[in-house]
């Protein structure tokens, strides 16, 4: 009689712990992740389109600009998202929970200072209409143009232009000039636009990254684990497939192929063990370019005062587990 | 199923109460779940036409100021919402303008977006409604929206150039709902178990530990010595542990009385030597003690539990009672099982044994399960009993079976008859005058008598015939087996009894002398409805009586006439005792004349008038009031009366002649005891001289008590009575006694008178009896003289007293006064002229 008891308990006890465990597991929804258009962004639509990422799993949300990403990633609806240094500052600033898992990529030349062909120089601008994104990489950028120049705020005209209506407004000759990215940049140039100057020339160089929300589980963590690995897969395609994954991506945006490639050109893809590099150690290399670009925002009044450690926004493990598991 | 029953309440419960909960709780949230998906559709439906409805403004503004950059955003923003899968612009060429997929932008519609339909695009733009469509399957809302992409100007008309298409997927907010509904139910679950748990606890805590404890405590429970049982127990378990321990007391001193009740019971057995026996029917096993052996003389190993032991040592004889009496007792007839029977011992004799049982135990449908019982040792009280029942049931003197055993018999024929629908017959036979002849010639003779009688009809009957003697001369001979119809019954019965008389006629030969009798038969039948032995016999015993009364035959079948007759017997007793009640009797006086016609005497005969002009013949109630000893006071009331009148007459003055006032006497009254002083009580009473009184005594009288009456007829005699035999030559008659007796008249019987002219036989016999009594100088009175021829022949032949209807019928008392009147005036007038003729002479 008592091994009946015995087994009935054993029984009831187990089903109790399995219930118990399936009551305290949220729903899975797929992983959100957005980004704006960007070449080294690219591949993260590249794995989906090479079929690495379940659909019911991943979401791929293809926004327009950095300010839709920044949008959707303060209102939640993403779980991951491609930001530069400076945007990412934007979002802790405004107390949003995150963490940096990744470095994508240094803008080399990606970003640039773009005017109408008849404005030869920077000179040139003055009094001309100067379209930008209020991001840094923007203000960098005048920042240095201002430094190179006479000109100030006072002698151009600014408008903030969203990255992706930047075209348009250039196209209607709304603006003389404007900041741009690629592969927008590449586009603009290949109408006939030319480029004044670009991210190379800046001393602070505008570095990409991949953030993940802060309050993620631990199912979300193993997802993002794995859309980092086919991230980086797709990356490596990439590598060794570049003409298919150029015209897989050019498709995407529109582009054709080799304007894309040129677009890739200003870019400097960093690879994971090397974003683990930067990421890693105590001050981070990342920390202390965080550190430097947040002073420097705050300084021109981009930024508020940033009260969060910036140490803590720093998350190896996923990236680590993404490398060596 | 005994698995089952072991299985703790302890899970039983729990798992009632949880499948119960189970079911219910599973209906509740299929429905609940149904309800919620219903609501989210609804809700979907209206989310996604919102959607369109703001991306209608947002779109139809952006593209008509050609802003397309900021267009995009609206729609990959739009796309934001998770179940939102696709947003497009299609413009009427079924491009897609815009999307939130990149890749499809600039597309064909038809071929790039999922669930659309290119047909719809016209109706849509044309009719500028919204389309909702839902895919069940893919659980997918698809909604189609009109929408103004380029500005007309200065007109007011909208124009719709294209479409939005959005395509929102169910599926998600379906399984985010069952997920949720489903932790709800494993929630609720949870928590159930946890009460069940708790329950559980409880239960096992309060009710299951106390119980277990209580049933091992009951289980190792020693009764011989009491100790206390745990009485901690909550609730209804608390009164349970008490229930028990009562229990227990009462079962202790239940178990200690049985264990005394045992032991005396134990110690009657072996004081009564009897053996004991335990039959499991069941099993067919049955334990048989030792001392049940040892009375078979057997070792308690030699016998085994198998009721073949027993039932093959049962004398087949007696096999059959054994199992009768046993089914009696298993149908319920009979309480106990009873039976004695031999059972072989083992010597191979036979011993009798009585064997008592008892059922104890039956199963649910009344059948008997086990038997209980003794076996007791009764050969020796078999020997005697036999001896007894011969004793009893059989009479010494014919070494036949008496009244007991004839009674057994005929009860066990009237049973056997009824079962096997045959009739038989019972013949009560008797001989009247056989108690005059055992109190004549002493009872060695009568018993010699009978031994014959016996042997006779015992040479008559054959098997299963049946002869037995009652009393005196009374012998039954019982007929079995004789026919199915009752008539033919009677018919063989009859023959048979003819058969008998035809042997009995046969004078029989004593010592001394040879001798005939006269036999009566007595025939009835049964089996008879609702008769039992004693009915039977006594419908033959009155048969029997009838023939002796039947001049005609000696053999008599019970009738119910017969019966009617009894009955009206009995009725005229109760009227008679009435009668004597309201004197209604009275007395008549036939006169009695000598030769030359003078009035001698008379004879006081009793009448009664019942009133309403009835007179009740004196043939008629003598007979009854002497069978039934009423003859004793109307006996005393006739003499009384008729000695008062005589007196009175005595004193009025009688005629010359008359010297005899004749009374009956009958035999019973003659022998009471006290008759003479009640003689002499009357006498002292009226005065009356008893010279004139003659009384009249019947020859039967003397069959009986001979000397007793003789010495009572002294006595009568010395107080001055004279006597006459009355009915001379129809009874028994001995010439000694005549001479004994002081009897001074013998009364011809008027059945010789009668046919005296007619028959010769008849002459010679009543000249006898005048000479036999002028030989002994007894006056000779011839009764019933009714012929003057009859007057001539008995003048003639010197009889000297006559009476009868020729001399005068018999007469009132008033009548009877005025004819002694008359006679003495007569005398009186003769007496005078007498005078005068011899005054002359003189």
């Amino acid at each position: 009689m008592n091994i009946y008891i015995d087994k009935c308990l054993k029984i009831v006890s187990s089903l109790c712990l399995t219930l118990f465990i399936v009551a305290c597991t949220p729903y899975q929804k797929p992983l959100t992740i957005g980004a704006a258009p960007w070449p080294n962004f690219e591949f993260a639509f590249l794995a989906g389109e090479l079929g690495y990422l379940d659909k019911d799993k991943y979401s791929l949300l293809e926004l327009t600009s950095p300010t839709s990403v920044i949008q959707a990633f303060q209102t939640a609806k993403l779980d991951v998202a491609f930001l530069s240094l400076d945007e990412v500052l934007t979002l802790v600033a405004l107390g949003i929970d995150l963490k940096i898992v990744s470095v994508i990529d240094r803008s080399r030349g990606g970003d640039a200072l773009i005017a109408k062909p008849e404005i030869k120089t920077l000179e040139q601008l003055k009094w001309h209409s100067i379209g930008y994104e209020n991001k840094a990489a923007g203000a960098l950028l005048l920042d240095k143009v201002f430094s190179l120049t006479e000109l100030n705020n006072q002698t151009v005209q600014l408008f903030e232009v969203k990255q992706n209506e930047l075209k348009d407004a250039y196209l209607r000759g709304d603006i003389d000039a404007l900041i741009v990215k690629e592969p927008v940049k590449q586009q603009l140039l290949a109408l006939g636009a030319r480029e004044l100057i670009n991210s190379k020339s800046l001393s602070l160089p505008i570095i990409n990254l991949m953030v993940v929300r802060g309050n993620l589980d631990q199912e979300k963590e193993v997802q993002i684990t794995h859309f980092l690995k086919q991230f980086y897969r797709a990356q490596a395609f990439y590598e060794d497939h570049t003409a298919e994954a150029l015209a897989s991506m050019s498709v995407r945006l529109q582009l054709y192929p080799y304007i894309l490639k040129n677009a890739f050109a200003n870019t400097h893809f960093i690879p994971p063990k090397e974003a683990l590099m930067l990421l890693s150690g105590s001050p981070s290399n990342m920390q202390l370019r965080a550190e430097e670009l947040s002073k420097l925002m705050s300084d021109r009044r981009m930024l508020s005062q940033i009260q969060t450690n910036l140490a803590t926004l720093i998350s190896t493990r996923i990236l680590e587990q993404a490398i060596y598991e | 199923m005994n698995k089952i029953r072991r299985v703790s309440l302890l899970i039983i419960l729990p798992a009632i109460f949880l499948s119960i909960f189970f079911v219910f709780q599973t209906m509740i949230f299929i429905q609940d779940f149904r309800q919620s998906q219903d609501q989210l559709y609804v809700e979907a439906e209206q989310d996604i036409k919102g959607l369109a409805g703001q991306l209608q403004t947002s779109l139809s503004n952006a593209l008509m100021r050609l802003e397309k950059a900021r267009a995009q955003d609206f729609v990959s923003t739009a796309a934001l919402n998770e179940n939102v899968q696709t947003v497009a612009v299609v413009d009427k060429n079924q491009q897609i303008i815009l999307s939130n997929n990149f890749r499809e932008k600039y597309m064909f519609s038809k071929l790039q977006l999922e669930r659309y339909e290119g047909a719809v695009l016209n109706r849509v733009i044309n009719d500028n409604e919204i389309v909702v469509k839902y895919f069940k399957q893919s659980k997918e809302l698809v909604v189609y929206a009109p929408l103004q992409m380029i500005s007309k100007g200065n007109s007011l008309n909208r124009k719709f150039n294209g479409i939005i298409f959005i395509r929102y997927s169910l599926e998600s907010a379906y399984s985010e709902l069952a997920h949720s509904k489903l932790i709800e139910l494993i929630k609720q679950c949870a928590l159930l178990l946890l009460t069940v748990s708790l329950s559980v606890y409880s239960l096992n805590r309060l009710v299951i530990v106390p119980l277990k404890r209580l049933v091992n405590e009951m289980r190792s429970y020693d009764l011989t010595s009491l100790s206390e049982l745990t009485e901690k127990g909550v609730g209804e378990i608390g009164f349970l542990q008490r229930a028990f321990s009562e229990l227990i007391v009462d079962v202790s001193d239940n178990m200690n009385e049985l264990a005394g009740s045992e032991q005396r019971l134990l110690y009657a057995l072996r004081g009564a030597r009897d053996g004991v026996w335990d039959w499991d029917i069941k099993q067919d096993q049955v334990f048989f003690s030792n001392r049940w052996k040892e009375i078979l003389g057997y070792q308690p190993e030699d016998i085994k539990a198998d009721i073949i032991e027993w039932e093959t040592r049962i004398h087949e004889d007696d096999l059959y009672n054994v199992f009768n009496d046993f089914c009696e007792h298993f149908v319920g007839r009979d309480s106990f099982f009873e039976n004695s029977h031999r059972i072989r011992c083992k010597n191979g004799d036979y011993r009798w044994v009585l064997t008592r049982g008892q059922t104890v135990s039956w199963d649910n449908k009344g059948n008997p399960l086990r038997v209980i019982g003794t076996m007791t040792d009764v050969s020796a009280y078999k020997v005697l009993h036999t001896s007894i029942k011969y004793q009893t049931q059989y009479d010494e003197v014919t070494e036949l079976p008496n009244r007991t055993g004839l009674i057994s018999h005929i009860s066990d024929e009237n049973i056997r008859q009824q079962n096997n629908g045959l009739f038989g017959a019972l013949i009560v036979i008797d001989a009247q005058q056989f108690s005059a002849i055992n109190e004549l010639d002493g009872n060695h003779k009568g018993e010699q008598l009978l031994s014959l009688i016996a042997r006779r009809l015992e040479k008559l009957i054959s098997v299963p015939d049946y002869v037995a003697r009652l009393r005196g001369c009374e012998f039954v001979v019982v007929l079995s087996d004789l026919h199915s119809d009752r008539e033919h019954a009677a018919q063989i019965s009859m023959r048979f009894a003819e058969q008998i008389a035809l042997t009995l006629k046969q004078p029989f030969n004593l010592t001394s002398e040879k001798l005939t009798l006269k036999f009566a038969y007595g025939i009835t039948h049964f089996p008879s409805e609702g008769l039992q032995a004693e009915d039977i016999l006594r419908q033959a015993a009155m048969a029997m009586k009838t023939a002796q009364d039947n001049p005609l035959s000696n053999i008599s079948f019970f009738a119910k006439a017969i019966e009617e007759k009894i009955n009206r017997t009995h009725q005229l007793q109760s009227k008679i005792r009435q009668g004597l009640d309201n004197n209604e009797f009275t007395l008549c006086f036939q006169p009695r004349t000598n030769s030359n016609g003078n009035l001698v005497g008379a004879e006081a005969l009793c009448r009664w008038y019942q009133g309403n002009n009835t007179w009740v013949e004196p043939a008629d109630f003598i007979p009854v009031a002497e069978e039934s000893d009423l003859i004793i006071p109307l006996g005393e009331w006739v003499l009384l009366n008729a000695f008062t009148q005589l007196k009175h007459w005595v004193k009025t003055g009688l005629p010359q002649y008359f010297k005899t006032l004749s009374l009956n006497v009958s035999p019973k009254q003659l022998l009471q005891d006290n008759f003479i002083e009640t003689i002499e009580q009357y006498l002292l009473q009226t005065d009356v001289d008893p010279s004139l009184i003659e009384i009249e005594i019947t020859e039967t009288v003397l069959v009986s008590n001979t000397e007793l009456i003789i010495n009572k007829l002294h006595e009568l005699r010395r107080l001055g009575f004279r006597f006459a035999i009355d009915d001379f030559g129809t009874g028994y008659s001995s010439f000694q006694y005549l001479s004994i007796l002081p009897v001074s008249a013998l009364k011809i019987d008027q059945s010789f008178i009668v046919n005296l002219m007619q028959q010769h036989s008849q002459q010679l016999i009543v000249t006898a009896i005048i000479n036999m009594g002028k030989s002994l100088n007894l006056e000779v009175v011839a009764e019933g003289v009714e012929t003057q021829q009859q007057l001539d022949f008995l003048i003639d032949k010197g009889c000297s007293q006559f009476q009868g209807y020729l001399v005068s019928a018999p007469l009132t008392t008033i009548d009877f006064q005025k004819l002694l009147n008359s006679r003495k005036d007569k005398e009186t007038k003769l007496q005078n002229s007498t005078i005068k003729l011899e005054k002359p002479n003189s």
